[in-house]
């Protein structure tokens, strides 16, 4: 069993996808969690329902809207591409954007969780010790919420691979720009006499879950085990 | 050096006090439910007052009409907890080092020092998850002390533990008191704790300051009773020791009004200050002076007030030369016919004193 140069082009593309959206998407999945796990404020509950839209709506809907907004001549697009020259539309930086658009409402729901599950009286300890908020927010909170850190990005990583309607519906299926590893399964599934080449995206899928999974398991487990013991 | 007024509404609940306090350590007692912790946290900054003014030595905190509120991380107080609070993801050292960056005007409060007392020298490179409750306790008094505070507050910090371990741990605090002098407030219901450390007492209830002053003369105050909790209730007597009996184990102390007292224990200096504490429930009375008894602390005085106590039970403050709370049954109050101004013994066996 070999894999065509294409179809290592597709599941790099997919990897830097993948990567990209967890790296655009984390800083303001982490605000957004600290904002919604430690403060009261005006609309919290439409910042609520803004960010967990994605994952009641039917992604191609997401990706409508996405088309909507961000395409060439969308509110946010338009402006993009005559101030900066920057296109999403139809180019792996559109797949990022439709996939950190998906999967941030599941890093936002780790780190959530993770942050409100520490002990806000260690952060007034280490408060009255003389350090800064800023300060006691990366020596004390940041370090304590490392598991969640790690399910939100390993999640992130995840819907990334796997986002198959808002991608398709906002960035179309071209191969080597926007064509990533489910988009590429797809046009499979439709070729006559492409079971082979279908079956090894899927095997590569399959490696890919278990590879992701296994990792932020032990990642996970030396943490925890910097809690413990000695 | 503590010049506090502090107004708070939570709820039903009105907390209204103001005092000061000379350096040293000042004591904030009272019953749960008084207000205490309230206090603390408002002097910290932990929790804004409705009202009032903190100001620590030169330094105004806290002022409602100038607007003034100094956050947490710059008040400089350093806080024990009634829980330890260490961080779990850092080592003992990291924990103790993590207040060092705070700025000070005195001299830095040496680690080893702090270290050798507390006894954690072994624990340095050990994570708060291994350690046991009076160890955890000890690392985070020591943190706070080597945080460099202008002052300190104590909120109870022994009262997560055993008797055993707060027993290894009140010397260290008294010994780091001597050493360091840092102005501090330690709360607690415990009045142990208190007669052994506090030099100034605060009484609270009910979110109302009910006395303040030197510990001892607020300890032979009778109204105090009510507040220092049942069977503990007791008087302090300061005494100065006079003479050694060696062959039967005994000091014999001068006491204020000029009467012996004996006590047992190891032999000590000639005019070395002891503080004694004798509770009301240890003394007995007598009509007239006693004889073919095996009980040794016999003093002379007089009943100087009264007041019923639990249902059964009559508490009095004598004057024997200094004032001795007893408290004795109410059968035995209305037989012997006491009243204001009766005369009679007061008797302590010498194997109920305890030293303060």
């Amino acid at each position: 069993m070999t894999i065509s140069p294409a179809e290592i082009e597709v599941i790099l593309l997919s990897l830097k996808v993948a990567i990209w959206c967890v790296a655009v998407s984390f800083i303001p999945a982490l605000l957004v969690a600290w904002l919604l796990a430690r403060r009261d404020f005006y609309g919290k509950t439409l910042v609520t329902v803004l960010v967990h839209l994605p994952i009641f709506l039917p992604p191609v809907v997401v990706g409508y809207f996405l088309l909507v907004t961000l395409g060439n001549r969308g509110v946010i697009g338009g402006w993009l591409h005559e101030q900066f020259g920057i296109s999403l539309i139809f180019n792996w930086k559109g797949v990022v954007a439709a996939t950190a658009v998906m999967a941030f409402p599941f890093i936002v729901r780790a780190l959530r969780q993770a942050i409100e599950a520490v002990d806000k009286n260690l952060e007034v300890a280490a408060l009255t010790l003389g350090r800064s908020p800023l300060m006691v927010f990366l020596t004390i909170t940041l370090p304590l919420i490392a598991p969640g850190i790690l399910a939100g990005i390993t999640l992130g990583f995840a819907k990334a691979l796997g986002e198959f309607g808002a991608t398709i519906t906002f960035v179309a299926n071209i191969p080597g720009e926007t064509q990533t590893l489910p988009l590429a399964i797809f046009t499979l599934l439709q070729t006559p006499d492409a079971e082979s080449a279908l079956w090894r995206l899927v095997i590569v899928s399959v490696l890919l879950a278990f590879a992701a999974i296994a990792l932020s398991e032990w990642l996970a487990r030396r943490s925890q085990a910097r809690l413990g013991g000695r | 050096m503590l010049d506090i007024r502090l107004r708070k509404q939570l709820g039903d609940f009105t907390l209204d006090v103001a005092f000061t306090a000379e350096s040293g350590l000042t004591a904030l007692f009272g019953p749960s439910g008084a207000g205490k912790t309230l206090i603390a946290q408002m002097i910290a900054g932990l929790l804004p007052p409705d009202e009032g003014h903190v100001r620590i030595g030169e330094r105004l905190l806290f002022d409602s009409e100038k607007k003034i509120n100094i956050p947490v991380q710059r008040r400089n107080i350093g806080f024990v907890f009634q829980e330890h609070r260490l961080f779990p993801h850092y080592t003992v050292r990291g924990n103790l080092d993590y207040g060092k960056g705070r700025p000070r005007k005195a001299g830095r409060i040496p680690f080893q020092r702090v270290v050798d007392i507390l006894g954690i020298g072994d624990l340095l490179g050990r994570k708060p998850a291994s350690l046991s409750g009076g160890e955890r306790q000890r690392v985070a008094i020591g943190r706070a002390v080597l945080s460099n505070p202008g002052m300190l507050i104590m909120d109870e910090p022994l009262s997560s533990l055993d008797e055993g371990r707060k027993s290894e741990i009140l010397p260290l605090i008294e010994e780091l008191k001597s050493e360091f002098n840092i102005t501090t407030l330690y709360i607690s219901h415990s009045i142990g704790e208190i007669t052994r450390l506090a030099d100034t007492l605060l009484l609270l209830d009910k979110g109302e300051m009910k006395a303040t002053g030197q510990t001892a003369d607020i300890f032979s105050r009778l109204y105090l009773m009510p507040y220092a909790g049942g069977p503990e209730a007791g008087t302090l007597v300061e005494a100065t020791v006079a003479d050694y009996d060696r062959s039967h184990h005994m000091l014999i102390l001068d006491t204020p009004g000029g009467g012996r007292l004996y006590l047992i224990g190891d032999e000590k200096e000639v005019g070395t200050p002891m503080r004694l504490r004798i509770r009301a429930s240890d003394v007995a009375i007598s009509l007239k002076k006693p004889a073919g008894l095996s009980i040794l602390n016999r003093f002379k005085g007089e009943v100087a007030d009264n007041c019923a106590g639990a249902p059964g039970m009559e508490e009095l403050l004598l004057d024997v030369g200094f004032p001795l709370a007893a408290r004795i049954t109410r059968k035995s109050f209305e037989e012997m016919g006491l009243r204001k101004g009766t005369p009679v013994w007061a008797l302590v066996k010498a194997v109920t004193i305890s030293r303060s």
